[in-house]
């Protein structure tokens, strides 16, 4: 019998997942727009975060399991083009989320080193998590919070001392395309209901407040990272990418200046648990019971991703592009979700 | 066996890949921990101290017209494989401030390595060779620029500060540090005219 763990843990775990979204922030939130304007950008693409996630809950609420699942009940014919979709998604999510973090972990971290052995490193760990399995990713999760908790504390407060006001503004001023690039961006941790739709059946003690919290603390998080990227970094944030990564360089206590390996850390396992949640959800897709072959084959061709956006400007705009991102998710969060919505029997609780 | 001969195939081209061969080892690295920009015989020179357990800072002098010239040529001729990446203190002589600054600020900001909340002041000549005298001057200094800080808070100290300030507030004054050094090392607010 299959073991459940709380829906906590796994809202903690994605809640994590979706706040690593502004720690790869590079100049995708415009400085030429307002800080408020920015803000209602966020409040309104983590909006469409929590109406991609309705269709799982709804399932969940309604079978306690989730579309994956079903389909493996109900449609054992379709399974095949669901794994494919589910592949393609999850590849490009992983891909998404690990360029950005080799790209700042080379340009900012440790010049000099090969992107693509930063991401061979990684995705050998990832490996390991996904034979593992989600539960214990999830419980590396809150772990994982802890720490985060502790990061966010040393880079808020080591912040304040350079907040200034008059280096931002709150007024309503925007270009429309920024304020349009914004949307876009923040809509993009939707991807933790790609996610969210694969594995939630694996848990119990589901509660609608649960996925509130989680975006309302990923909004916070967002919220404070941009005040001090306006407010704290000003000017100097448009001179330079990665604009999170800078205010972990201005943290100061006293003499004591730069938390930038914590903050490596943070954006290292964040995009860890990501990746190797996209394995699983991978592997979910294709119902193998011993899934060391197909993890393997994921992974490889995650890393001939990574090696290509190396050598080719065209792979890597392909691959962080939001729009195809969005589509994608609206796909496999959205759509293949509400196809299995009327279909199973009424849930069985435990 | 073919599996232990793939996994020998994969470690070796890790092993390839790994981008180590241009790295720098710590013995050969040359660490600045601060710069002072003066003129030298009508000629304005970049001055680049080393951080070292030496009594006397080993220091460089780069003649060149920019910043940015001067972290050119010093890679080039003058400091292989030096380090801007703790740069503590950039201190720029008190007649050139309108000549360097801006210029100057302009270019950090776009480098990566500087840190952004390295300090930046104005000081005098004594001021500027008394740093190159000992290790203790240039922590004294550092000391010297806390206080000031801390006594009138409105004063602009950090690179970052000052960069924002100059961005702002185009014609507007600001007050920075001046570091000073008749007797002994003192540091005060100088009003900055960013225009």
């Amino acid at each position: 019998m299959e073991v459940k763990y709380s829906s906590r843990r796994l809202m903690l775990t994605l809640m994590l997942c979706a706040c690593s979204v502004i720690l790869l922030q590079n100049r995708q939130v415009s400085p030429r727009s307002s800080f408020t304007v920015n803000l209602l950008c966020m409040l309104s693409g983590l909006g469409v975060c929590a109406l991609t996630l309705l269709p799982s809950i709804l399932i969940m609420r309604r079978t306690g399991s989730d579309f994956l699942t079903l389909s493996a009940r109900y449609t054992p014919k379709l399974r095949l083009p669901i794994a494919v979709i589910c592949a393609v998604y999850f590849e490009y999510v992983a891909a998404y989320v690990l360029l950005p973090y080799t790209d700042m972990f080379c340009e900012k971290y440790y010049p000099g080193v090969r992107p693509c052995l930063v991401g061979l490193c990684l995705l050998a760990a990832c490996i390991y998590a996904a034979l593992k399995g989600v539960r214990i990713i999830t419980r590396f999760g809150v772990f994982l919070f802890v720490f985060a908790l502790f990061t966010n504390l040393l880079l808020f407060t080591g912040n304040i001392s350079l907040t200034d006001l008059s280096n931002g503004s709150f007024a309503f001023s925007a270009d429309r395309d920024d304020v349009f690039g914004a949307f876009i961006y923040f809509c993009t941790p939707a991807f933790v209901s790609a996610i969210y739709a694969c594995i939630a059946g694996e848990t119990h003690s589901f509660h609608f407040r649960q996925p509130l919290l989680s975006l309302l603390f990923t909004a916070v998080k967002f919220a404070l990272v941009m005040f001090f990227v306006t407010f704290s970094l000003g000017s100097y944030a448009t001179r330079q990418d990665y604009q999170s990564f800078i205010l972990s360089r201005t943290a100061h206590f006293g003499s004591f200046a730069g938390i930038e390996s914590f903050f490596i850390a943070l954006s290292t396992m964040s995009v860890f648990m990501i990746i190797s949640l996209a394995l699983s959800c991978m592997v979910k897709s294709t119902g193998k019971k011993r899934p060391m072959l197909e993890i393997v084959m994921y992974t490889l061709i995650l890393f001939v991703i990574t090696l290509l956006c190396e050598f080719s400007r065209t792979v890597k705009a392909f691959f962080s592009n939001e729009g195809i991102l969005l589509g994608l998710t609206f796909v496999v969060a959205v759509c293949l979700p509400l196809a299995y919505c009327r279909t199973g029997g009424i849930r069985r609780e435990n | 066996m073919k599996i232990k001969l793939v996994l020998l195939i994969c470690l070796l081209c890790c092993l390839s890949m790994q981008g180590c061969q241009t790295s720098r080892q710590l013995e050969t690295a040359a660490v600045i921990q601060s710069v002072g920009v003066s003129r030298i015989n009508g000629q304005l020179c970049y001055t680049f101290y080393k951080l070292s357990s030496d009594e006397k800072p080993p220091k460089t002098v780069v003649p060149a017209s920019s910043f940015e010239e001067a972290c050119r040529k010093a890679g080039v001729q003058y400091i292989p494989h030096f380090s801007l990446a703790k740069l503590k203190m950039l201190l720029v002589h008190r007649e050139l401030v309108n000549e360097v600054m801006r210029r100057d600020m302009e270019y950090i900001s776009t480098r990566t390595y500087f840190s952004p909340v390295a300090y930046v002041c104005v000081c005098d000549d004594s001021a500027l060779n008394a740093l190159g005298i000992s290790t203790e001057e240039q922590h004294e200094a550092e000391q010297q620029l806390l206080l000031c800080r801390q006594r009138h808070p409105k004063v602009k100290l950090s690179y970052i500060s000052i960069y924002n300030c100059m961005r702002k507030n185009h014609g507007n004054v600001f007050d920075i540090v001046y570091l000073s050094s008749v007797k002994e090392l003192r540091a005060e607010p100088m009003p900055l005219n960013c225009g």
